[in-house]
């Protein structure tokens, strides 16, 4: 028999640094066998009741015939519980409309992200790039089991028995029954060591446009996120923080915040102080009554302008050397033309819609968390270090998510550590939830780093890249984190440099420096992590470049991506449904970015209208490789969200610290895109047959530098730093 | 103060009248006459003091023409909100969506007073000089029909009116206390509502 | 004690009248559905129906809408809010899913009184309601969608 990991190549990377060197699969270096479902040993203890197909880790089988994905990725709206099930549902031949799914337990060793390894968790647009074999050979094992289990039943040849749409039958005979009618049965048969997959000409739901699975709950009412979770008992807790970075509590005084009716308690914790009530009015009252004094001795006290400062006494120095091929200051000196540019990047907030927020039940024989939970062995490592319990004692019921964008994967788990603190300190005598307020969450760190790059790049008379010089200034997000073994090398933090070095177009010739800015304020991935910025770099410094070279950008592009057919595909398809070539009236522009970021190709083409007329965005035009499309509408949906997303970000956003102070507060000086200023956008896929790579990221890098082309185009004024400065357009 | 010959009421000529001019101007010189008379330049100089409370943020900012502003700062209401048909907003988006009409929210930081709404688009003050801002004030067709003591008594009983001297936390009242405010009213209408060209 | 009306119900509330709505439907009603996004009627998740008009439950205190009809998504009725969240799951409107019952609320509201909705008309009486996840391209579509169906 062989065992299912050799019979099924699957792209696994054992590093995380591997995977962000886009290492291609190494066959057979991962056995998938051992997280083959239905294991008897990796079953839960108590007997699952009768007719449900309980053995199986990643599926449950109703009397009612409803199916069950248990989803190892959480849902933060990017449809992995409905790619996921898709996936299930093509190999068990299952009835969509009876597909449903539920959040697995904190259970690395059944739920781990192959991508990661032996770790539960969401994130870097990996969900359907793990799951991509995993859940069809889940799918398929289940349906042979059920083919089995009649055949068995009906003493009839397995080869006669068909499955569809959730219906067992064997022609011949006319019998037939249902999943829910023969799962019990099902159960009993032993589970194949060996799968066959469909071959895609096969596929029914795959590369379809299926209902998502979480519409109904989300569109009555009905879904239930962290915030709406209720335990017996329980009190909301809001956590009074310092206005600094780095500050500590030096003494409390409860006494006003005390006598605010429904306040129960007030407790001091490592991070700040926490105030408890009854219920959340009360608790943000106690806390506005609360006065904590800081040490802020230890604390980021400088203002933005301060950091920008010293960023570029940095950029001066020498930095650490990240790559170098070729000789970029050779090739520059003899370059037809040079470009020197300088860009800027803001602090970000990821501003979910729904503020950080989660439930913990403490005992001292375990504790159990109710969190929209994105790194479930993180978050279950940390409570048990606080909790001084065991991580097999903590139990995370994941939930709906309302948003994330990286902020719900933190790697040093803050927000889980408040909780557990919390529960410490009132010694577990009632749930707590700890709730964020937007303030807390826009005035909370955690951000995109603040960056500076410096390119000076050139450009010879034949349209190619002569030399590239590339310095930048960034705070390392991985480093002090469990990741940075794998993710800072000699220095470097991969994800400051991510796109650049590593880009697709052809520059033989170049030099990447780094200089690493340290903060107390703490940094975190924002969606699309380091492309967020590098991609706007590349983007831009190319369309400068085309521009001086008196090339179209589109037609540079492609003449850099000579060897690269699948990207060049890509920037050709946007460009055609653009109407690249079409002229657009006076005052309208139209710029084109491709990037390439988590194993997919994205260009997207803008246009723009500007001054006189109000500046506003007014069509982007997106073409997509993410390999096999598991949802098409999902993607578009995606790209279009992508959009929505980064749109605020390319135009206004930005986190700015006054004297260590975040000037910021809620969603009127950090304002998110309103739907006035959505784009219209269409997305084009490219049919492909390539395994499925991310779509979760890919779509926020080509954005502002598409836009920020754009504008160069109708007005000749080329604007590089985030965010845009649009006044200066007069 | 400039001491202005002050008129008597009814005509100047003839015995009786000059008496009562010279009556007039003699509370105008001692200054203790039981019902003084406010000069133009008076009636002038209190408009000067009532024109910065009507362009103060706590008023101006919803006399405008089509969408309030905003804050101390004066900047475009967040989010983005229009007059509608009837001054209240346009549908799911009206002024009552988020303003209480019981007073200031203290929680969300929304102002609120009874009516909440843009003033009409008759009653624009944005962009007018004070001397235009008073021409308008005094003119019936322009104020909402209101005759002098209307408009005083206006200023001072209207509880929308009101709000601006209580606009609730982070937002400055008007400078000018209240009480003050109706006085200066008194002695602009008093004086003739004297206005600069 | 304050009494409202919410969602037909009569409801007595040991809270004082400066209480925003929002906080006695979750946190003493256990009326869910509706949510907390900042607090400062910037985002809209929070909307509610008052006497059928949209209102944000985050800024409006309970003692503002004694003796008027207050409706959440839970309970929301009738053609216009049937045909909203129909053509919303036919389109897949949702992501993460969290702001769509603001949304959905303010679209029953726009539609109830503006039959055929032009996209400025829904541009401005969207205009409160954010989604960070973007799904805006959708909301419109879903609302000239329901528009069709109530035709």
């Amino acid at each position: 028999m062989i065992p299912l990991g050799f019979a099924n190549k699957v792209a696994i990377r054992p590093s995380r640094r591997a995977f962000l060197k886009g290492a291609t699969a190494a066959a057979g270096t991962f056995v998938l066998g051992t997280y083959i479902p239905f294991r008897k040993s990796a079953l839960a203890q108590t007997a699952p009741p009768q007719g449900v197909f309980e053995p199986n880790v990643f599926l449950k089988i109703g009397a009612d015939d409803s199916v069950t994905l248990i989803s190892k990725h959480f849902e933060m709206g990017q449809g992995a519980t409905t790619g996921l099930a898709t996936l299930v549902a093509e190999e068990l031949e299952a009835d969509w409309s009876k597909m449903r799914f539920e959040f697995a337990p904190n259970n690395a060793k059944l739920y781990n992200n192959l991508v990661f390894g032996p770790v539960m968790a969401t994130g870097g647009s990996t969900s359907m790039v793990n799951s991509w074999v995993q859940m069809r050979q889940v799918g398929a094992a289940a349906r042979m089991m059920f083919v089995a289990a009649a055949a068995e039943k009906w003493r009839v040849p397995a080869a006669e028995v068909a499955v569809q749409k959730g219906v067992v039958s064997h022609a011949p005979s006319g019998r037939r029954a249902t999943f829910g009618e023969l799962a019990s049965d099902a159960m009993r048969v032993p589970v194949p060591a060996n799968v066959t997959l469909k071959s895609a000409s096969e596929w029914k739901l795959i590369g379809t446009q299926l209902a998502r699975l979480d519409s109904l709950g989300k569109t009555t009412g009905t879904a239930t996120f962290a915030l709406d979770i209720r335990r017996p008992g329980m009190l909301t807790a809001v956590i009074k923080r310092p206005e600094r970075f780095g500050a500590t509590v030096v003494s409390f005084d409860a006494t006003e915040a005390k006598k605010v009716d429904g306040v129960v308690d007030v407790v001091q914790l490592p991070t700040g102080v926490a105030v408890l009530a009854r219920d959340t009015w009360a608790a943000v009252r106690g806390r506005e009554a609360l006065k904590v004094a800081w040490d802020t001795s230890q604390a980021e006290m400088r203002s933005t302008a301060d950091i920008l400062q010293e960023y570029r006494q940095l950029i001066e120095g020498q930095g650490l050397s990240a790559a170098r091929r070729g000789d970029a200051t050779g090739r520059l000196a003899r370059a037809a033309n040079v470009i020197e540019a300088e860009f800027t990047f803001p602090y970000l907030a990821h501003a979910p819609m729904e503020p950080l927020n989660c439930v913990i039940e403490a005992r001292t024989d375990g504790a159990e968390i109710w969190s929209g939970c994105q790194l479930q062995s993180i978050d279950t490592f940390i409570a048990a270090q606080v909790l001084g319990l065991k991580p097999e004692q903590i139990k995370i019921n994941t939930l709906l998510a309302g948003g994330s964008f990286g902020r719900r994967g933190n790697p040093v788990g803050d927000w889980t550590v408040e909780l557990a603190s919390i529960a410490k300190a009132i010694n577990g005598r009632a749930p707590v939830h700890l709730v964020w307020t937007r303030e807390d969450d826009i005035k909370g760190g955690f951000y995109r780093p603040m960056v500076l790059h410096r390119v000076k790049a050139g450009v010879d008379a034949s349209g190619q890249i002569a030399g590239w010089q590339h310095k930048l200034v960034s705070q390392s997000i991985f480093t002090g984190t469990p990741f940075e073994q794998m993710a800072v090398k000699n220095g470097v933090d991969h994800s400051s440099i991510e796109g650049i070095a590593d880009t697709h177009y052809a520059i033989a010739d170049l030099a990447l420096d780094v200089h690493n800015a340290k903060s107390r304020l703490p940094v975190l991935w924002w969606r699309s992590v380091g492309h967020s910025h590098t991609a706007h770099v590349m983007e831009t410094m190319l369309d400068e470049l085309a521009r001086v070279a008196g090339r179209d950008p589109m037609a540079f592009r492609l003449g850099l991506l000579a060897q690269q057919p699948r990207d060049a595909a890509v920037v050709r398809l946007a460009a055609e449904k653009a109407g690249w070539n079409s002229s657009l009236p006076r005052g309208k522009g139209r710029g084109i970015a491709y990037h390439y970021s988590f194993n997919t190709r994205i260009a997207m083409v803008a246009e723009v209208t500007t001054p006189p007329s109000a500046f506003k965005v007014d069509r982007i035009v997106a073409a997509v490789d993410c390999g096999v499309a598991i949802n098409p509408d999902i993607v578009t949906a995606q790209i279009e969200g992508a959009i929505g997303f980064a749109l605020s970000s390319a135009l206004r956003n930005q986190v700015m610290l006054n004297k260590g102070v975040v000037e910021q507060n809620n969603f009127d000086d950090y304002e998110p895109t309103r739907i006035r200023e959505m784009p219209k956008v269409e997305v084009h896929i490219v049919k492909s047959n390539e395994p499925p790579s991310g779509i979760g990221e890919p779509g926020v890098p080509p954005i502002a530098p598409a836009i920020g082309n754009a504008i160069f185009a109708a007005t000749g004024k080329r604007l590089r730093s985030l965010p845009f400065d649009l006044n200066s357009l007069g | 103060m400039a001491h202005a010959i002050a008129r008597a009421p009814g005509k100047a000529c003839g015995r009786l009248g000059l008496l009562a001019t010279l009556v007039a101007m003699a509370a105008t010189t001692n200054g203790q006459a039981q019902t003084p008379r406010i000069s133009q330049a008076q009636s002038l100089a209190a408009w000067d003091r009532i024109a910065s409370v009507l362009q103060h943020p706590r008023c101006l900012n919803c006399h405008q023409l089509n969408a309030p502003l905003q804050g101390d700062r004066r900047r475009p209401h967040v989010p983005q909100v229009s007059r509608g048909s009837d001054d209240h907003g346009v549908s799911a988006m009206r002024c009552s969506s988020c303003h209480n009409e019981a007073g200031n929210n203290q929680t969300s930081g929304t102002p609120g007073a009874p009516h909440w709404a843009l003033a009409p688009a008759s009653m624009l003050w944005q962009g007018l000089t004070v001397g235009e801002l008073c021409r308008m004030l005094k003119d019936p067709q322009r104020n909402g029909n209101r005759s002098a003591a209307a408009l005083v008594e206006h200023m001072e009983v209207d509880k929308l009116v009101r709000w601006g001297w209580n606009p609730g936390k982070g937002r400055e009242a008007v400078p000018i206390p209240h009480r003050d405010f109706v006085e200066l009213m008194k002695t602009w209408v008093g004086g003739g509502m004297a206005c600069p060209s | 004690m304050i009494t409202l009306t919410i969602n037909g119900r009569t409801e007595q509330l040991d809270v004082s009248p400066e209480t925003p709505l929002l906080w006695a439907l979750r946190d003493r009603l256990n009326l869910t559905g509706t949510k907390y996004g900042c607090g400062r009627a910037m985002c809209g998740a929070c909307t509610v129906h008052v006497d059928g008009e949209a209102a944000r439950s985050c800024s409006i205190m309970v003692g503002e809408v004694v003796g008027k009809r207050i409706t959440t998504i839970e309970a929301v009725s009738g053609r216009v809010a049937d045909a909203v969240k129909l053509a919303w799951q036919r389109l897949d409107v949702v992501q993460c899913g969290y702001c769509q019952s603001g949304q959905i609320m303010s679209a029953i509201t726009l539609l109830s009184a503006n039959k055929r909705p032009t996209d400025a008309d829904i541009d401005a009486s969207m205009e409160g309601n954010i989604c960070r996840c973007g799904t805006y391209v959708r909301i419109r579509h879903a609302i000239h969608e329901a528009a069709k169906a109530l035709a």
